[in-house]
């Protein structure tokens, strides 16, 4: 699988994947040094100065081989501790974090007892958390914390953003910097009259203050590379080191001059922002199109060939993979395999919509070939006019069994957005977020991930007149007893009240937690690297960016579609069974009655087979959700927009959830995005195709994801490809919105379970996103492994 | 008038264990449970020193419950440990079993995915404390 043709490659990739883990306290430390020192200074001052205090005092690290610098935590890889999101969650369970079965990390006593003591006790009443459950409704707190119906991740802060590096490259921090001044005059002089004139002053100064803190970061980087130059006797690594220390003395302070200035830029700024905010999801962008003017520049000067881009490209995908997240057990069930999910954006159409692929995209896919490693994400934007060779370069990555790179099908995701009214020039620039979502690029803050949503639940509440059978307590609203129900009309109507009631309910939280945000988190770095921010001067936690939307994602769409056509089917035309004996069945998890479990999982229709008589249900139920949500405006002026995916909140719902009349027992995993119930695809892969993209994916405008399981074996030799591009190619013209592939034998999977020493490396897509297969709970490794679909 | 049971006291995790081996609701949802814990109540208020329950929970029944003087004197499978305030509130239904874990007032030492398997017993075994005629600290 894998192929290094490097050795600088292959040893900072062993160096990244073999290291243990460890917590990071830096960050942590000299956050909340800052914060205690500040207290009674305006908010977004503080948080300026505690960002640069940061950038000032975390450790400079440059190791051996390196070209591409900038240590995101002092000993990589590792987890950062943002203790004002949900970063002490682990506090309880620090003595055990070195030694647990999934996921360990190494902390030293001392550490853990810097933790405890100077850290947790400061934080425990100023967290996002703890100033959300003083402004949210009970209920809603209650629902939240149930952690059945949804999850509201934004409670950790809010990244899931794509930053605007054409911009940042253009100007340099220098100019921002120089910006800021200029504006913090014309506000303190010529417009001090302005009502508005002290909250912009303020946004300048803080502007001001991050601006020279990440240029001061990058020139402690070229006096350490300069120093380390003078010490080393190797003449080859002495010149490197000299190099390094000549770029990072221009870059980030001034716009890069070269293609690997122009990385390094990039770099340094994802480990300020990732100092600043939490770490998930802080994407790159269309990094194929604002580099290639760099690259294009360094090839025709005789600089730079696809090789050595290649091995540029390598070294900062590499340093992508220094930072894990810090979960603890409880939101490891939900969130597994360590995602951090920095998306890069590939290919796609430009802004008038003809095909943008250009060598660097070749360039990209062959260094995520290579270096085969779990971050960044690298989504491929396609469209009908994508050029042969890219599909055969990817579908060649894909069939090695890299399971690294995600399909966008640019057509019905511009479709999405112009209907959310992103004029058509700025959906052709969208760029990906995270796992699946999108937005426009550069200018947008969607908050993509800001929640998830549990549909299997609205209708189990649905049939149990509100309450959950798990929890035993009335969640949901009074929708009648389901024994009156005459037809599946009636369990329809009640199912949507159910979805309706709880998504108001995740609104409110939501929203309540943006609120939160706005006042204990402004995030003035990330509001240099979106547009409109600065022009506004007001931080994006305040909806100063162009678009602002916040992303919910729903979870468990094929247990509803095939719930309600079995309720259809066996209680209302064929009446087989009544619905006394299925609530008794179903409340008892089917333990007396699993004749009717077979009977319900084996004879009646399911999602997945290209049956109109269940794929109806689907389409509806992704419409009644979708509808439900984008009836809610956000805090920052814009709107919530559904999207479909779930992390591996499917698992975590599951023990959350009650037998369902699609014949899935309690503790059972719920369907992942819009993929068909596990075990349900019987009619092979095309079948499953046509029912997925009968769902229409443009009203999920933050994205769907579809995850496929195959066997290598069908996919080996030319032939092998051509079936892959076909199969690619039918997906996109049904009007499918992403897809990925997990290409890797079971039997391997099996193997890695029982022997994980020797499968360290092993890659497989989870939901939107590639994790170790080692590093992912037992419970989400066999989900994986049932996955798996026998026939094209 | 009702007897009251301190809470904690050997008398108190007596009667929980009665009122365990007496409720059809936790042994249907936890009929194939097997695991045993230690419940630790930590210094705090008015609790001067810690408290540690031992409880074995097999098949849907209560086979032991008593306190011990250490953490050390039994291995457990699961540790579920909270201050004192919280134990009370956990009691008196304020805070859910899988909620206390979820809001950091309380700590599991053992796996969390067994726990959420069995949220429905949790939930059944805090109802079971809170039949127990309680007289707190």
């Amino acid at each position: 699988m894998l192929n290094l043709t490097n050795s600088r490659i292959e040893s900072l990739r062993d160096r990244i994947l073999r290291a243990k883990p460890s917590i990071c306290i830096e960050r942590a430390k000299y956050y909340t040094e800052s914060m205690k020192q500040t207290e009674m200074e305006p908010m977004i001052i503080r948080q300026a100065k505690a960002l640069a205090h940061v950038l000032k005092n975390i450790p400079v690290r440059i190791f051996p081989e390196e070209l591409i610098v900038g240590a995101i935590v002092s000993s990589p890889p590792g987890a950062i501790v943002y203790p004002e999101g949900v970063g002490l969650r682990i506090i309880p369970e620090l003595e055990e974090v070195r030694t647990r079965s999934v996921n360990p990390l190494d902390i030293s006593d001392e550490e853990i007892r810097i933790l405890k003591e100077e850290i947790d006790p400061y934080w425990l009443s100023r967290s996002l958390g703890a100033y959300t459950e003083q402004i949210a409704p009970k209920k809603v707190i209650d629902a939240l914390y149930g952690a059945a119906y949804f999850i509201l991740t934004e409670i950790a802060g809010i990244s899931h953003v794509s930053i605007n590096y054409p911009h940042l490259l253009t100007l340099g921090f220098e100019r921002i910097q120089k910006m800021a001044e200029e504006k913090i005059e014309e506000y303190e002089e010529l417009k001090s009259w302005e009502p508005k004139a002290i909250d912009k002053t303020l946004f300048y100064r803080a502007a001001k203050i991050v601006a020279e803190a990440v240029i001061n970061y990058a020139s402690r980087y070229s006096k350490k590379a300069m120093e380390m130059a003078g010490e080393v006797e190797d003449p080859v690594r002495k010149e490197q080191l000299t190099k390094i220390a000549e770029i990072c003395k221009w870059v980030p302070a001034k716009p890069p001059r070269n293609f690997r200035e122009a990385l390094q830029f990039v770099w340094f700024t994802q480990v300020a922002l990732h100092q600043e905010n939490y770490e998930q999801a802080i994407s790159m962008g269309r990094i194929d199109q604002y580099l290639y003017p760099y690259y294009k520049k360094d090839v025709e000067a005789g600089i730079l060939d696809f090789e050595k881009t290649v091995e540029l490209v390598e070294c900062l995908w590499i340093k992508t993979n220094e930072i894990v997240p810090l979960f603890d057990a409880a939101v490891t069930l939900y969130f597994s395999g360590l995602p951090t999910n920095q998306a890069v954006t590939i290919g796609g159409v430009d802004e008038e919509g003809e095909d943008a692929t250009n060598e660097l995209t070749y360039v990209i896919l062959e260094a995520t070939k290579r270096v085969a490693l779990r971050q960044p994400n690298v989504h491929l934007r396609l469209h009908k006019k994508s050029p042969a060779k890219l599909l055969k370069a990817l579908a060649e990555v894909m069939a090695s069994g890299t399971n690294n790179v995600a399909i966008f099908n640019d057509e019905p995701i511009i479709k999405a957005l112009v209907r959310k009214k992103v004029p058509l020039v700025e959906a052709r620039n969208y760029s990906t977020i995270g796992c699946v979502e999108f937005g426009p690029f550069g200018n947008s803050f969607t908050s993509s991930d800001a929640a998830l949503f549990n549909l299997p639940i609205c209708l189990e509440l649905a049939l149990n007149n509100g309450v959950s059978s798990v929890h035993g307590e009335k969640v949901g609203l009074g929708t009648g007893d389901a024994l009156e129900f005459k037809d599946i009309d009636d369990v329809i109507e009640a199912f949507r009240k159910q979805v309706s009631y709880l998504v108001r309910h995740m609104v409110i939280g939501s929203n309540c937690i943006e609120i939160a945000n706005q006042v204990i988190k402004p995030t003035p770095l990330l509001s240099l690297c979106i547009e409109g921010c600065f022009e506004a001067g007001r931080d994006v936690t305040t909806g100063s960016a162009k678009y602002n939307f916040t992303g919910v994602q729903c979870v468990g769409l094929a247990d509803v579609a095939d719930s309600l056509a079995a309720l259809d089917q066996i209680i209302f035309k064929e009446k087989r069974v009544n619905m006394k004996e299925l609530l008794e069945a179903l409340s008892k998890n089917f333990e007396d009655n699993e004749e009717l479990r077979q009977l319900l999982v084996n004879r009646i229709p399911r999602y997945g087979n290209d049956d109109d008589s269940v794929d109806r249900y689907a389409q509806l139920v992704a419409r009644i959700y979708s509808e439900e949500v984008e009836n809610y405006r956000n805090v920052r002026n814009g709107w919530f927009i559904p999207g479909m995916y779930s992390m591996t909140t499917h698992i975590g719902f599951g023990f959350l959830t009650g037998a369902l009349p699609s014949g899935r027992k309690l503790n059972e995993p719920l369907a992942n995005g819009i993929s068909p119930s596990i075990g349900s695809v019987r009619k092979g892969l095309t079948a499953a195709v046509r029912s997925v993209t009968k769902v229409d994916h443009a009203l999920y405008p933050n994205g769907v994801a579809y995850t496929v399981s195959l066997s290598p074996a069908f996919f080996y030799g030319k032939e092998g490809i051509s079936k892959l591009i076909s199969l690619i190619k039918s997906y996109m013209e049904l009007g499918g919105m992403h897809i990925h592939f997990n290409i890797v034998d079971v039997s391997t999977l099996l193997e890695a379970q029982k022997n994980p020493e020797k499968y360290r490396d092993l890659l497989v897509r989870v939901a939107g996103y590639s994790a170790y297969f080692v590093d992912l709970t037992k419970e989400t490794q066999d989900e994986i492994i049932s996955r798996y679909i026998k026939e094209l | 008038m009702e007897k009251k049971f301190k809470f904690p006291s050997e008398e108190w995790i007596k009667a929980f264990k009665e009122e365990v081996n007496k409720n059809k609701a936790y042994e249907d949802a936890a009929k194939d449970w097997e695991g045993d814990f230690l419940f630790v109540a930590s210094p705090g208020g008015k609790l001067e020193k810690e408290v540690i329950y031992y409880v074995d929970l097999w098949h849907g029944k209560c086979r032991d419950a008593y306190s011990i003087p250490s953490r050390d004197a039994k291995k457990t499978e699961f540790i579920y440990e909270g201050t004192y305030e919280n134990w009370i509130k956990l009691i008196q239904g304020e805070i859910g079993p899988i909620r206390g874990l979820l809001t950091r007032k309380f700590k599991l030492t053992g796996s969390m995915a067994k726990i959420m398997r069995y949220t429905r017993a949790a939930s059944e075994l805090v109802s079971c404390a809170a039949k127990v005629p309680t007289e707190f600290l």
